[in-house]
């Protein structure tokens, strides 16, 4: 079983959202450009399940998946409110302000999410500007437009995964 | 799913359904005890008051590489009272497999075909058909005195095809053969898909 060479694009299917090393870096350097000119003192950014895609900052790594899961819900939890309540749902951005710093979820497009954390002694106003305009720059990162038609191909083998993955999970109790 | 080929990380999201006190969390709880801390993240759990799961519990456990690509994979409960509709629907969205908790005890059979039911009814609106969709039936609270026996069970959630579990997740029994028999039936159909 081998890797086949990584597709040029990415492609969505249901419950699918692809990341070329290329998209990474794009998505990176929007982090990082976000987190100096706002300044920030985190940037983290998701897929809609909460899956780390990059991130920007101090913070513990081994965290990441934690507070991915707890943005998604998050963010899932506020669309469904805005549906109940009739709000209008694009674009949406929770803000909450604490005493030392400011935290921000934003929708980035239809797959993205977009975390940033601030002191409390940016602007709000600024701060959410920078982010509305980054939120759409992730979003055309990953657009179905901007990324032609080639298939993605990964080829985990045409055998069954076999004992590759037995073995893997057995490690994992071990 | 999500694959980042910079990364390379496979990321999967599997979900654990079932009614209310069925046992889902407490798989959850075994699963993050047995696994080596470098393995996995924390145990997340958004409760209520009164422990009851709120909106749902999370665990990660990252695979060794298989071709390269490490596998990620991200373990939900869903709440099971009844109130949490909403909330088992958003965390059952996005989701690369499920496992169905039931519960084994007879008095609590109807509340388990009524989850079943409810579960196949939220993946069939995200347009996926559940006939086909990587499932695994565990049959929990096998300790129970009166655990109705598996194969009634079976025959009564009509789990036809899928494979089905015996555990006492509360005595660890069965919570790892289960997960990873969710695991392979993921990432075959990764394959699947992929081929």
């Amino acid at each position: 079983m081998t890797i086949s060479n990584e597709p040029n694009n990415l492609e969505f299917l249901p419950n699918r959202l692809t990341i070329t090393a290329k998209q990474q870096q794009a998505i990176q350097a929007l982090g990082d450009k976000l987190k100096k000119e706002t300044p920030a003192e985190l940037i983290f950014v998701a897929d809609r399940n909460g899956q780390v895609i990059a991130s920007s900052g101090e913070f513990n790594r081994e965290k990441l998946g934690e507070l991915g899961a707890l943005l998604a819900g998050d963010l899932a939890a506020n669309e469904e409110i805005a549906k109940i309540i009739g709000s209008k749902q694009e674009n949406q951005l929770i803000l909450r302000e604490n005493e030392g710093e400011h935290s921000f979820i934003s929708e980035a497009g239809e797959f993205l999410i977009l975390f940033v954390l601030t002191s409390s002694q940016v602007p709000l106003g600024w701060a959410r500007l920078l982010i509305q305009q980054v939120s759409k720059e992730l979003a055309r990162t990953v657009e179905p437009s901007s990324n032609g038609h080639n298939p993605v191909e990964l080829d985990l083998g045409t055998e069954g995964i076999g004992q590759d993955l037995s073995d893997n999970i057995d490690n994992l109790f071990s | 799913m999500l694959i980042n080929w910079k990364q390379r990380e496979l990321n999967l999201k599997i979900v654990y359904y079932g009614p209310a006190f069925s046992g889902k969390t407490t798989n959850l709880i075994h699963t993050h005890s047995k696994v080596s801390p470098q393995k996995r993240s924390e145990l997340v759990s958004l409760k209520t008051q009164e422990d009851r799961t709120l909106y749902f519990d999370f665990l990660q456990i990252e695979l060794g590489k298989i071709n390269g690509l490490t596998p990620k994979i991200h373990l939900y409960t869903v709440p099971g009272q009844a109130l949490y509709e909403s909330s088992r629907r958003l965390v059952l969205r996005g989701a690369n497999g499920v496992v169905f908790v039931a519960d084994s005890a007879e008095d609590r059979l109807y509340a388990t075909k009524d989850s079943w039911v409810n579960m196949q009814d939220h993946l069939a609106s995200f347009g996926i058909l559940p006939a086909r969709f990587p499932t695994i039936v565990q049959f929990n609270k096998r300790d129970l005195p009166n655990a109705l026996p598996s194969q009634q069970l079976a025959e009564e959630l009509r789990v036809n095809g899928f494979p089905t579990f015996d555990a006492s997740a509360v005595q660890g029994d069965g919570v790892l053969e289960t997960l990873k028999a969710i695991i392979q039936d993921v990432m075959k159909s990764i394959q699947r898909e992929l081929a």
